[in-house]
This record gives structure tokens, sequence and C-alpha cells, in this order.
């Protein structure tokens, strides 16, 4: 069995609810999940032996610790890279050369290239003394907004949202690459099969799609992905970096964990 | 017999007051002409040694005004490397006072502001404050854009300002023979190519420099604004002289024009006043000097000697807390990605 450890924060809940899909479809893959409490690195800490455990008791139930020592591979999901660190800028300033959105005052492309590597850079830095650069870890970076995010939800795309996205996504990415490279752990970009757009994922995998009936959706539900999602991100990773093959792919599992039949 | 110097204060007497750092001793340093307490709006401007009053007193807790603020958005390394929070407004170092005359018209006119633009590898730089945009922008219509903004922001912090605290650096300036304007720096150092027949060098004179300090105040009068002017003269030596001498004697030369023009202004118009930080880093008038290793920039120990004979002097408490310059950066941006509890919990619940 390979033992796979998925570590994150809420967007670990899209790999949760696809569990039952992943291990049947890789059958040698044994998973096991842990979220940070209040998402935050400072939540938790590792000690000598591999165990990663939250600092104080999560709320919910959910689990408080993680023995890393007994997996073979980490996949640490939903990471923001400084993502955020960008919206108030884009929110606030004109950036010189890209369209204008009608600010009273404007910043200037290098400068916001400077800012975006500075953030990643510490991220990058945090990330690194998080798990001491363990290269069984992979990183994935949070999944991007889905395309059909409504009005009112719009505030939580924040710069992903620009009319010079890509351009704008394609800066944050390169400091992120360009950063991560210089540490051990690998780096999972979120796969093109998985991108409707820049810095957009398809409609067909948000959250939103997968609510139960009646449920209405909030902004969160747009920028986190469902279990179908999940399990095609988690088939990307295996295949990448595992070297599996999933060996089948029958049914949709946000369908099967809508319906009650995924993990209980 | 009676001698004039007979009845005067300690103050006036060298041996008495020379060579001492403490509080009663600073507190005399200076007589204040203009009322000013901590909730007077201030305006720096000048030259590099601007920047170390800027700070200072923003630490001090001095109402100092801060255009084109960036500190919420920007760790303090990137907004000074942007030329953000270094003044009161993004202009870069203004070195002498016909660049100060020039900015103060450029805010006040009602027209687009005279732009002036070099050029470095195909990226466009603002010649009037080149160091702003480390790299550059990529179009001369960027530039403008840039420069029509900052004006609008600095024509905001003269109309707030009640005093202008003016660090003169420099009496040796670049002048474009094209339009007339004064350059902060010579073309070639930063951006753009030094062509004789474009730029001369100019060696401003006492009176020039008193002209061009009347002729802003006056301009500033026309538009009905009010701020009067603490002036200091940096004492930071020059770096280089053009002149032709030695860079020392051309140092010398500059700081003794700029200081006695402030002099004559000081003891001649109500609507200047001028504030000793030059004696106090560069004399021994509070134990100094106090400049670094390499005999050019001043030590952290002066700067707040300076600070607090300006509180001192204003009846300040100088023992106040020392305030944040800006907040901290865990403030400004936090690293933690934007918290969904409930998905997880929701997710982990089925």
């Amino acid at each position: 069995m390979t033992r796979v450890a998925i570590i994150g924060n809420s967007h670990v809940g899209a790999y949760l609810q696809a569990q039952a899909a992943i291990e049947t479809a890789f059958p040698t893959v044994e998973l096991s999940f842990f979220a940070l409490p209040r998402h935050s690195f400072s939540s938790c800490s590792l000690d000598e032996d591999g165990v990663l455990s939250a600092q104080e008791r999560p709320a919910g139930g959910l689990p408080d610790r993680i023995d890393l020592s007994k997996m073979d591979d980490i996949l640490m999901v939903g990471q923001g890279f400084g993502r955020e660190g960008l919206d108030r800028l884009v929110q606030d300033f004109d950036v010189l050369g890209l369209a204008p959105q009608g600010h009273t005052r404007s910043v200037s492309l290098p400068l916001v290239s400077e800012y975006t590597d500075f953030r990643v850079e510490r991220y990058c830095r945090k990330l690194a003394r998080f798990l001491r650069e363990d290269p069984r870890c992979v990183v994935a970076p949070a999944p991007f907004p889905a395309l059909d995010m409504p009005q009112w939800a719009r505030e939580q795309v924040g710069w992903l949202d620009h009319p010079d996205a890509e351009r704008l996504t394609a800066l944050w990415l390169d400091a992120v690459i360009w950063h991560m490279s210089r540490l051990k752990y690998g780096l999972m970009a979120q796969p093109a099969s998985l991108v409707a757009a820049p810095g957009r994922s398809p409609a067909a995998y948000a959250r939103a799609t997968a609510l139960p009936e009646g449920q209405t959706p909030t902004a969160a539900d747009f920028t986190h992905m469902n279990a179908d999602y999940g399990f095609e991100h988690f088939s990307a990773y295996a295949q990448h970096w595992l070297g599996l093959a999933p060996q089948s792919r029958n049914t949709s599992p946000s369908k099967e964990h809508h319906n009650g039949l995924g993990p209980q | 017999m009676t001698s004039p110097y007979q009845n005067l204060e300690e103050r006036a007497f060298w041996r008495a007051s020379v060579g001492r750092d403490d509080d009663a001793a600073l507190a005399q340093l200076w007589s204040p002409k203009l009322a000013l307490d901590r909730a007077t709006p201030l305006m720096t401007a000048g030259s590099c040694f601007a920047q170390h009053l800027h700070r200072a007193l923003l630490r001090g807790g001095w109402a100092v005004l801060q255009g084109e603020d960036m500190s919420t958005h920007l760790p303090n390394r990137l907004c000074h490397r942007y030329g953000y929070n270094l003044f009161s407004a993004r202009y870069g170092n203004v070195y002498t006072a016909r660049q100060f005359r020039q900015l103060v018209e450029h805010a006040l006119s009602d027209g687009p502001p005279p732009t002036l633009i070099w050029e470095r590898d195909n990226r466009y730089f603002d010649a009037l404050r080149p160091a702003v945009e480390p790299e550059g922008l990529e179009t001369p219509e960027q530039v403008r854009q840039a420069r029509a903004e900052h004006m609008r922001a600095l024509r905001e912090v003269l109309e707030q300002a009640a005093c202008i605290v003016l660090t003169l650096g420099l009496t040796e300036c670049w002048i474009d023979r094209e339009t007339g304007l004064a350059l902060p720096t010579a073309p070639g150092t930063i951006a753009g190519r030094h062509d004789p027949d474009r730029v001369f060098l100019h060696n401003f004179t006492h009176a020039e420099v008193i002209e061009d300090l009347r002729a802003t105040r006056d301009l500033l009068r026309a538009h009905g604004l009010q701020a009067r002017f603490l002036l200091t003269v940096s004492p930071v030596p020059l770096v280089a002289t053009a002149s032709g001498g030695h860079v020392g004697p051309a140092s010398c030369y500059s700081k003794s024009v700029l200081r006695a023009a402030c002099g004559e202004l000081c003891m001649t118009d109500g609507d200047f006043d001028y504030f000793p930080a030059y004696e106090i880093i560069a004399t021994a008038i509070a134990g100094g000097p106090y400049f670094d290793e390499h005999g050019r920039q001043p030590t952290e120990k002066g700067v707040q000697l300076v600070l607090k004979a300006f509180g001192l002097a204003l009846g300040d408490d100088a023992g106040a807390p020392l305030q944040e310059a800006s907040p901290p950066l865990s403030s400004i941006a936090s690293d933690e990605d934007t918290i969904c509890e409930e998905i997880l919990l929701e997710a982990f619940r089925k």
C-alpha cells in the first residue's frame, strides 16, 4: 500500500469527499487527512517523531494529530502562496500598463511584481519551516475560483477578476515556481485540465454544484471545489508524483457523496 | 560698567552650553518662532537627511502628513524602494530650493504638470524624481500619468500643511536648458544621457536661494495656503561635486550658502524659522559630530538627538513613547489563507 496524507486547510474537504472514489480507483492507495486548525502553520507543531499535532483542540471533532512518519507521501493542498496579498493592491489601485479600473491612484507593474515576489517568498519560507522541507511532500496551490462565480461573490475572486488576470496570474505563478524550486518540496500547479480560463476553475467543479438540495451557496462554495475536483486533482497527482494510474473511474464522486455513498 | 553679555542666558556662552547632550542643553538649542505642537500638520521635504527627519518625527508621534501613503499595503522596504512614505509625498529627494519651488509651482498649477522624461533600456523615468521607479515605466505616457497623480496628491498635502519642514541639501544643480527645470540628479546617473547641449550645471548663490524660498512662500499665499517654513540644512556632505573643485570645499560652500540663506530668512521674515539639525549632527554643539565611519551619514544617535532637541524646545515631553512609523507587516497582510472552517467541518462530518 502507498500511504498518502492529504493535509492543508478547508480545501482538504474536496479530497475527503472523494476518498471512497480515490481508494476505489487507486486500490493500492490508503489516504489519511489532517487540516490545520485556523488554517495557520503556527497552529501545529511537528515533533521529532514526525507527528504533526494541533496546538489546540480543533473544532467539530476534526483530527488533532497525524503521524506523518507512517506516510509514504504527503500532499499539502489549498495553499494560498500569498495570492490574496495581491488583492488589496489590485482592488485599491490601477496598475500602470494594465487595463484601467477607475481608481484614482496607480502603481507600477514592477512594484506589483516585486510585491508578489515578496509575498510568495515569505510564504515559501513559512512552508519550508512547517514540514522542514520534507521531500515526501508535494504542495498544491489553492484551486482557482470557479468560472461561473455570481456577481455577489466576486469579492472573493480579487485580482483573478481583473481584465488582465492572465498576466497577473502568470506573474504570481512564476514567483511560486521560482521560490518553490529552491525548496525540497514538490510543487503541483493546478493541472491544465482543471483550469477553464486564466485564474479560473471549471464551473462544474465548484462546491456550489454539489450542495444538498435547498442549501444556498455562499461565496466560499465557488472558491472551494467538490469531490469531482478532489478526485481529478488527486488522479493527476497520483499519476505524476506516485506513478499510479487510476484503475477505474465509473461514477462522479460528488454524486456518490451527495447521495450518501461517500465516506461515512 | 556693564557689558551687553552680562545678563545673557547660559546658551549664549560656548563653554557653558556647547558639547552637552543633556535635556537642558538640548532644549536651549532652538527658540521656535513658529507655534508648533504634536497636532500641527507637518509636511517634510528635502534631501536625504529629510528622510531621517520624516521617520523620526513620525516615530515621535508628530502629525506628519503622508500623501500617497502605501504603509498599509506594502512593507517598509518596498515602500521606500519605490519612493513611498519617505517624505510627505512621493517626490523623491528635493535637494535645492529651486527644485522645491518648481515642485510647488507644478502642484498648484491648474494645467498638466510639465514632464521631463528620461529613457534607459527602453524604460522611461520621470526626470524630476527618477529614483521612485527603480525599473522605470513601460511608456512615456505612464510616466505622465504617474506624475499627474503625484501632483494631485502633493496639492492635497500642501493644502493641509501648517508647517513645511524643508531640509536644504545642495546648491549645485543640473538645469535642463530647454525647459529651465531644475533636476534632482544629472542625466546619465540613474537614467537619461548626459548631453552638455541639453543640461548645464548651476551653483546657486545665497541670493538665489533666498529668492526661491520667498517665491515659494508667495506662491502658497497666492493660493490661500498658510503653511510656514521650518528650514534645516542637511549635514550630509556632497557625495561629489561637478564644480571642478575639491568635494570638501565645494561641500562647505554649499552648506555655508544654505545656512546663511536660512539665517537671513529667519532673521528677516516671520514665515521662516531655522532648526539647527545641521549643527547638532555636524558640529560639537551637542557632543557631536555624529557621523558614521565614512564621515557622511548621520548616526542614529545624532538623528535621535535632533528629534529630542526639536521636542524639548517645543516644551514637549521628551519621554513620550515612540510610535510605530507604520503598522507591522503582520497587520498589513496575513499569510494565512482564507478561513472557511464550515466547509471543512462539513466534509469531516459526512
